[in-house]
């Protein structure tokens, strides 16, 4: 895709009216160039750490078009951030491991390649503090992401001509993981720049990095001088990590983001050890960035579930026992975690990204699954397309809420998701927020397009689905219905306040926990009640609702999904979905399912990625609704602080780190 | 620094080892091949490096966890796929902990024994798993 060539599309959250009206008139909306979203991935692994491929491989798969010259499809994403782990790693990620089953490719480490240079990168030494010996011999990662994925980033972006970010999936001290990008510094697109300010990140705040050293000058001097390498756990752990926040937030307010990830996978939060997260921690985070701390990540590994769980790599320890149609509890539960958040009027916005790192049981090149799928496989996350689409707009996208997160190819490029008042001509989208009068009526609009086929590479009928009668491919998506889902805004909670910090629970006793009572799936629309257009590549879906404002503010999000209400062993009596570990109590009996799949007595089961494709679920954010007068948001108020900041910035040209041939803004 | 470049020179035989072992990895992955990906030094990391003050699970304990699942895993037959996907699970196993995620490296070894111990899959006569081999 030529992104120089697209035409002018959302610049801005608060020009969205004109630009989705025109899109929903505009007959030719399927066409790519025109797409209000672009689909993208920010949390995938490598050689550099504990992933199959080669850095290279992952870009090549994830960003390219057709079909890789060694085989496999590749699946044509528009951004991409390289979000690997922070630590060390032994292995050599130009190249990818043996067990990928890639022509010409074996495990490589650094060991063995030291001084020769291999795509046209050389690394004649392993920095830092040393770091074991022989084959174990392991480069700090501060020194992979500046010497080797950045300058893969570099060469692939010239290739592909796409928006890729060389980003960082953080080792969080007190916690599990985060996702992080710092762009200032990188400048792919111009065939400069570096990731120097993403691995000083990395060296200061990472804590599986415990490198004393990092680089040094000309004279051996320390260059990132002042590293706390102690405070790695716990309580201590959390400290440090805000710390990590709030330097984000100093120095890169607009250039960087910090998204908690699969945050129930580890449990409950522990004050001794480095596990898990409680709703106090993403307000502490938001707290102390809040111009970059304002998200939540769905997991990946969609693939590795199994008779008693595992999707998402959640085992039955994880907060709410494991995932529910593919999501964590804590954005899965109407009434959750992520709810909760929202409740305070918060600028938490939830995200997904594929957490690529092997197929399982399978090579690279296999169609099948166990494991994960390759970014833009299964998992996308779409954020507003721009003129020049540019790595800054992937940030400020997701900064904004305009976002939303699509499993199994279940919806397209071009959704629509707008409310506005009684007579008010003003559209506000995912992320903005509606001001209107008590009594006034609400008219909410959502239209999206159903394409007619996703990536899954099985033809045989969804077996959840066909135990209800229905005959629907795995490979051609269906919507069943749509939820939108409302909750009260009751204000910010302060910090130490009764309700700031919530006790959590590991299993299925955490998804007991209410932390906004108010969430309620306020309007189900079937796809059957909405209206159908048939489009070059699709069917387009739309239909109008509309609420009433009260005396409070609330909020509205959605989801949809392919499963219908009460389907046995999937989604309950209201839609929401149960436990994904039930989904293998469902067998697989079409002659097509693959071996793979689990058994039981013989028979098998829905497990791996046919679950995975079976139970398709698509998330947006949400639209905010206050009252005139009413004193604003805090989503509001930190989307004005960020305005305030990038004025700022157009002051300060020292500022100006955009990896553009034009301003953007 | 020299002395890191001195650690870490390139040692042929591994190389010639790694090839070997990627004919058998169809159904049966070397611990020798697994060692590779987490090297003898794995996460040792010397004097200089910051103190770990964690509780976290350790290297030993995951060297433990998955010579353990190993062992359960060469009890089945060479053949049988729920063995294949045990020795898949260790191998990621072993590739947390070259990255120093232990208390992945367990996760996978569990997996892994639960899989020799439960034999999830079973394949039906004249039915085959198909992976696609590097030459291939």
């Amino acid at each position: 895709m030529s992104l120089t060539r697209k035409a002018i599309l959302l610049t801005a959250a608060s020009a969205s009216l004109a630009f989705t009206q025109g899109v929903i008139a505009n007959e030719d909306r399927d066409d790519r160039k025109s797409n209000p979203y672009v689909a993208g991935d920010m949390h995938n692994h490598n050689t550099c750490t504990d992933g199959s491929v080669a850095a290279g491989y992952t870009i090549d798969r994830a960003v390219g078009r057709g079909t890789a010259s060694a085989g496999g499809d590749n699946f044509d994403l528009d951004w991409f951030t390289l979000g690997n782990h922070g630590g060390s790693g032994n292995r050599d990620c130009r190249f990818s491991d043996t067990s990928a089953k890639i022509p010409g490719q074996t495990t490589t480490t650094w060991s063995q390649t030291l001084g020769q240079t291999i795509d046209g990168i050389t690394i004649t030494s392993l920095k830092g503090t040393p770091n074991g010996s022989g084959t174990g011999a392991q480069m700090w990662r501060w020194q992979s992401i500046q010497e080797i994925e950045y300058p893969i980033i570099v060469d692939r972006t010239s290739k592909y001509d796409k928006v890729l970010i060389e980003g960082l999936e953080w080792i969080v001290p007190g916690h599990e993981h985060i996702d992080v990008a710092v762009l200032t510094g990188q400048h792919p697109r111009r065939k400069k720049g570096n990731a120097d300010k993403m691995a000083e990140f990395e060296f200061r705040f990472d804590r599986a990095d415990t490198d004393a050293l990092g680089p040094v000058d000309a004279g051996e001097n320390q260059i990132w001088t002042g590293k706390d390498n102690v405070n790695n756990t716990g309580d201590a752990g959390h400290q440090k990590a805000l710390t990590g926040v709030k330097w984000l937030q100093s120095k890169y307010p607009l250039q960087s983001y910090v998204i908690p990830t699969h945050t129930e996978r580890q449990g409950p939060y522990s004050p001794t050890a480095n596990r898990g997260y409680n709703i106090e921690h993403f307000r502490d985070f938001n707290n102390a960035g809040p111009t970059v701390a304002f998200g939540i990540e769905s997991p990946g590994h969609m693939a590795e579930g199994g008779l008693t769980g595992g999707s998402g790599s959640y085992t039955p320890n994880a907060v709410g026992g494991g995932t529910y149609g593919m999501s964590g509890v804590y954005t899965a539960k109407v009434g959750g975690l992520w709810d909760g958040l929202l409740g305070e009027g918060r600028n938490v916005f939830m995200y997904i990204s594929s957490d690529w790192h092997s197929r399982g049981a399978f090579g690279a090149r296999d169609p099948s699954t166990t494991a994960d799928f390759i970014p833009g496989e299964y998992t996308k996350l779409y954020v507003p397309n721009a003129e020049r689409f540019s790595s800054h707009d992937v940030v400020d996208g997701m900064r904004s809420g305009n976002t939303y997160s699509v499993n199994a190819g279940l919806i397209g490029a071009d959704l629509v998701f707008r409310a506005k008042g009684q007579g008010d001509s003003d559209w506000k989208t995912m992320g903005e927020t509606l001001v209107v009068r008590p009594g006034e009526k609400i008219t909410v609009e959502m239209s999206m397009t159903v394409p007619d086929e996703n990536n899954s590479p099985y033809t045989f009928d969804n077996p959840l689905l066909a135990q209800v009668g229905q005959k629907k491919p795995l490979n051609k998506p269906s919507l069943d219905h749509v939820d939108l889902i409302t909750g009260n805004i009751t204000g910010v909670i302060a910090p130490g306040a009764p309700g700031y910090a919530v006790a959590n629970l590991a299993g299925t006793a955490g998804a007991a926990i209410v932390y906004n009572p108010s969430a309620t799936i306020a309007r189900q629309i079937q796809a059957s009640q909405m209206h159908h257009d048939k489009k070059k590549n699709g069917v387009e879906l739309r239909f109008t609702t509309t609420f009433t404002a009260g005396n409070n503010p609330f909020y509205i999000r959605a989801r949809g999904t392919n499963i219908p209400l009460g389907t046995a062993n999937v989604t309950d009596s209201a839609g929401s979905p149960l436990l994904d570990a039930n989904n293998a109590l469902v067998s697989c009996t079409d002659p097509a399912c693959p071996a793979h799949l689990e058994t039981v007595n013989g028979v098998k089961k829905v497990t791996h990625d046919v679950q995975a494709w079976s139970n398709a679920w698509f998330y947006a954010n949400p639209i905010f609704v206050r009252l005139h007068g009413s004193p604003k948001l805090l989503v509001e108020a930190n989307a004005e602080l960020a305005r305030s900041l990038d004025r700022r910035d157009d002051h300060d040209h020292d500022h100006h780190d955009h990896d553009n041939d034009h301003d953007h803004h | 620094m020299n002395s890191i470049r001195r650690d870490a020179e390139m040692r042929p035989a591994e190389l010639v080892r790694i090839c070997v072992m990627r004919r058998l990895a169809c159904f049966r992955i070397g611990f020798s091949a697994l060692w590779l990906v987490l090297g003898p030094g794995c996460a040792v990391a010397t004097s200089g490096a910051g103190a770990s003050t964690s509780s976290e699970p350790t290297l030993q304990e995951c060297k433990t966890a998955v010579a353990q699942a190993g062992a359960l895993a060469a009890e089945l037959p060479p053949d049988n796929v729920s063995r294949y996907f045990a020795e898949r699970h260790l191998q990621q196993a072993m590739v947390e902990a070259g990255n120093g995620e232990f208390d992945e490296c367990l996760e996978m070894a569990a997996r892994a024994a639960e899989q020799a111990r439960e034999r999830r899959h079973e394949l039906p006569p004249g039915e085959k798993l198909k992976v696609r081999q590097a030459d291939e």
